[in-house]
């Protein structure tokens, strides 16, 4: 009983987790309940028809059917969650004002419900038709008395719900001046987990490469399989070991919803976005670097031969001093007065003589690297 | 809409393309391997896989009941019918040991050796 308790425990806190977060985000707005209740009862009769056809599913498409199917709902979700973020951010800010005001929870405006409805539904089909096929399975097997089962899946389930209602009751205890700031990142973190989620899913698929991987590995430190790590995937996507297209698909939707999120707010937000995008620019150039090949001394270091302001594009500039490479194109600029940056194209001799004479005969084409570099001016 | 919020985006997104390029490694598809998933066990407990290459994984399950085909270390999981096979695409691998399990019967435990 308690295996099954915490299985179903499992896949509704990630599910209630959503579904807590979207209720906090359209706090004072009519029929919310309503609207996203039907979601969740959607998803639910929905998550009980994919488990009926999982063995269908399970065929599909040449065996990736499951795959394409979650990819499918996680994306569905994502837009649905986009589009309130836009949405959000253009009228967000009116409706912190008059409800505020007013003091108390106001119908405001016509919110895109739907949008939330969808995304709530998206988070219950996805994690409970794996439910419904695990307890289906284990009831028709005999294994478990039925009793147990059943015990064990509402014990489950209630455990989940309630810590979902634990996170909207912490939410709705924010004063209301910064309730949607608040639920607003949540969602974006939200939809970039999501997506990469739905990357996931689609390189075990094989649709897309999966460009590397993993990127980190911080099971040590933080296991996706414990309470806090299964938490944290579930609300800002937190992978252990994500591949690389994981990492680009989170920070790409990130990103392109912090702009577009920029583009329809006032001027005096924009300049706020602005300068968040840029400390966001910056942790990403840097979280980049870490993957950056080692550098190479030897050909890295060198005088600048450039100016501040000067700017220079040179062809057939230099040989190494151990005669391995021969610097043929390189553009650069002097973007500050100690630092220069430029982009070099650097033929590499494959053969070399030998270490007493130095001299290289390549035997075949030489290999071209292009590579940029910086240097400081001492 | 100002020219800079573009560049800044235009620069996130060469990070980010810049980042995940460098770990890219282009490998042949290999034939695959194959997996059991028996009420106690999996068949074969160990399986030999060759590292550095991108590998189709069938996974069968002859259970009676659903399972879930999961691991963490090859950051896979999904579910397998009982009395289907289930297809999985995995790597490549860097040489290692990887424990696989099934996350419905977490007792049932196994390997995949990238050699």
């Amino acid at each position: 009983m308690l295996s099954t308790a915490i299985i179903v425990f499992r896949e509704t806190l990630e599910a209630a987790l959503v579904v807590s977060i979207i209720m906090a985000a359209s706090y004072g707005v009519a029929n919310r309940g309503v609207w996203v209740g039907c979601g969740v009862v959607l998803g639910f009769i929905g998550a009980c028809v994919v488990a009926a056809f999982a063995g269908a599913i399970t065929a599909a498409a040449e065996g990736i059917g499951q795959e394409l199917l979650n990819a499918t709902i996680l994306s569905v979700a994502v837009i649905m969650l986009g589009w309130h973020t836009i949405w959000m951010s253009q009228h967000g800010r009116e409706i912190a004002r008059e409800m505020g005001d007013i003091g108390k929870a106001v119908a405001t405006g016509d919110r895109p419900l739907y949008a939330l409805a969808v995304a709530a539904g998206a988070a219950v089909l996805r994690e409970g038709s794996e439910t419904v096929l695990f307890l289906y399975g284990i009831a028709s097997s005999g294994q478990d008395g039925s009793g147990e089962i059943v015990s064990g899946g509402v014990l489950g389930g209630a455990a989940g719900i309630v810590a979902g209602l634990l996170l909207y009751r912490g939410l709705l205890s924010i004063p209301v001046r910064y309730l949607f700031g608040v639920t607003n990142a949540m969602i974006l973190l939200l939809t970039a987990g999501l997506a990469a989620q739905a990357a996931g899913f689609l390189v075990q698929a094989d649709v897309i490469p999966a460009l590397g991987g993993p990127v980190w590995d911080t099971t040590s430190i933080l296991s996706e399989k414990s309470l806090l790590g299964k938490v944290l995937h579930s609300l800002i996507g937190y992978e252990a070991r994500p591949s690389g297209v994981q990492v680009l698909c989170y920070v790409v939707i990130l990103g392109g919803l912090m702009l577009l999120s920029a583009l329809v707010r006032s001027k005096q937000e924009q300049r706020r976005a602005r300068a968040s995008l840029f400390a966001f620019a910056i942790a990403a150039g840097l979280t980049g670097l870490l993957w950056a090949p080692d550098a190479r001394a030897e050909f890295k270091i060198r005088y600048p031969n450039i100016d501040y302001r000067q700017v220079e594009i040179e062809r057939e500039v230099s040989a190494t001093c151990d005669k391995r490479a021969n610097r043929n194109r390189e553009v650069g600029v002097g973007m500050q007065p100690l630092w220069f940056v430029g982009l070099d194209e650097i033929e590499q001799h494959p053969v070399y003589a030998g270490k007493h004479s130095g001299r290289a005969f390549p035997s075949s084409p030489a290999p071209v690297a292009r590579e940029a570099s910086g240097a400081l001016r001492i | 809409m100002t020219v800079r919020t573009a560049e800044i985006f235009c620069a996130i997104a060469a990070c980010a393309i810049l980042a995940t390029a460098q770990a890219t490694a282009v490998a042949a598809q290999e034939a695959g391997y194959s997996l059991t998933i028996h009420d106690d066990r999996f068949e074969p407990s160990t399986l030999n896989v060759k590292a550095g290459v991108k590998f189709q994984l069938r996974v069968k399950n002859a259970r009676k009941v659903a399972a879930e085909f999961e691991s963490a270390e090859l950051n896979r999981e999904k579910v397998v019918p009982p009395g289907q096979s289930a297809v999985i695409y995995v790597g490549p691998l860097a040489p290692g040991t990887y424990p696989v399990f099934d996350d419905f019967h977490q007792s049932t435990r196994g390997h995949l050796v990238a050699k």
